[in-house]
């Protein structure tokens, strides 16, 4: 059986890739033992060992919050050095040429376009043209650089004929920043699938992420793709200079701000209604409503609640004096003749 | 019999599997998946199949998830 000029070229890229993930297999980096942590941890326990011996009950606490502090670390210092450990103990053999092989044979059913470049040691499938809500973001390229196989990041996504967002021409995709995915829930499947060398896996993985639309963490959602409007004026505002309404939740432009006195924060013009007694400015939070006669105003004019009009007059000083001079010859008269009958009781 | 079972959804999962003879795709998901098949994709021996296609000893069946939601 002849193979095929494209197969072959396969051949001899999947022989390259299977020696990288081989390379990343093995790859053993030096362990950094918490060796100083170790020593302080010593260091310590003999302070309060001494702490202990002399019964100073002050130092012993203190020591103790101390051990639980550097113990903590070293928890955290094991920890990692556990990691490259465990990765490299539960390390399943590396895929075959074969295997790896038949992946690449495999991407040309699931993808528009596949190409395989020895030089530049990529492996680049073509997206078809992605439309989320009714915005067409047309076709994007994954790109796998298989000298990175092991790294981070061994791969970036471009857009073939980009249709950025409005406000960030760099904005190509909702969950893409600068060529790099926001992998999210399949973030463990992707690196998964490269690290065993199912890279038909891998590439179907990014196609699906790419494929389906995340409004709560996108970097720009889609429906201020084409420019946000500012809900006042109508006019379409750059992202930087939109501002959202603490109060209503209206996106609005620099122009159609407006200033609360109180608590200085800036919303809309709506939702900002002058006092009518002061004639500042303030927000809808922050107006308050007359206890008597419901009308508004800020918290400074309204005294205890009350606007001018409904305040009560202050009584003076004298006329409290009297008022209550003459309750307590009220009380005095009722001790003495208790029944009102102008008789008092007397001692024998 | 002995498969490939790859379920891309979530933390992932990619090992040999011991099965009955007759085990259908349909059965292997009902019984390895919480969901509906029509939001996975379904691989045997990288190639789509139908559910009711069984299973050989040596398949490579993978299931993954329609919808991946990216995140910041």
């Amino acid at each position: 059986m002849s193979w095929s000029l494209a197969s072959r070229h396969r051949w001899r890229a999947a022989l390259r890739i299977h020696q990288q993930l081989l390379k990343a297999q093995t790859e053993r980096k030096e362990l950094e033992l918490p060796r100083e942590v170790w020593a302080l941890l010593n260091a310590k326990q003999q302070l309060h060992q001494r702490a202990l011996n002399s019964n100073w009950l002050h130092a012993q606490t203190d020591l103790e919050q101390n051990l639980l502090r550097v113990l903590t670390d070293l928890v955290y210092r094991c920890q990692e050095v556990m990691v490259p450990l465990k990765k490299n103990a539960n390390s399943q053999p590396v895929i075959s040429v074969p295997e790896l092989w038949r992946e690449l044979e495999f991407l040309s059913d699931e993808f528009e376009e596949v190409e395989c470049d020895l030089e530049a040691c990529e492996i680049r499938v073509t997206t078809d043209a992605i439309e989320l809500e009714g915005v067409n973001l047309s076709r994007f390229q994954i790109i796998l650089e298989w000298k990175l196989l092991g790294n981070h990041r061994s791969y970036r996504i471009k857009a073939l004929d980009p249709n950025a967002a409005e406000s960030n021409e760099d904005m190509v995709h909702p969950h893409v920043n600068h060529g790099s995915l926001c992998e999210g829930d399949g973030s463990q499947g992707i690196r998964q699938a490269l690290q065993q060398g199912r890279l038909l896996d891998f590439f179907i993985l990014v196609r699906q992420i790419l494929t389906t639309y995340n409004p709560s963490s996108a970097y720009l959602t889609l429906e201020r793709w084409y420019g946000t409007s500012c809900q006042s004026c109508s006019s379409i505002v750059d992202d930087d200079d939109a501002y959202t309404c603490p109060c209503c939740g209206d996106f609005i432009c620099g122009e159609c701000t407006g200033y609360c006195h109180n608590c200085t924060d800036t919303m809309c013009q709506s939702c900002v209604r002058s006092c009518p007694h002061c004639e500042n400015y303030f927000c809808t939070r922050c107006m308050i409503h007359c206890s008597t006669c419901v009308a508004e105003g800020c918290d400074a004019c309204l005294v205890d609640g009350f606007c001018p009009s409904c305040q009560t007059p202050e009584v003076s000083d004298d006329d409290e004096f009297t008022e209550s001079t003459e309750d307590n010859e009220e009380q005095a008269d009722a001790e003495t003749d208790p029944l009102c009958v102008g008789q008092v009781a007397l001692s024998a | 019999m002995r498969i490939l079972f790859i379920n891309n959804d979530g933390s992932g999962f990619a090992d040999h599997l011991s099965i009955d003879e007759g085990t259908t795709v349909q059965r292997l998901f009902a019984d390895r998946i919480k969901g509906s098949p029509s939001s996975y994709l379904i691989r045997v021996n990288r190639q789509p199949v139908t559910s009711d296609q069984m299973l050989q000893d040596g398949d490579r069946v993978s299931f993954t998830p329609v919808k991946i939601e990216g995140a910041c």
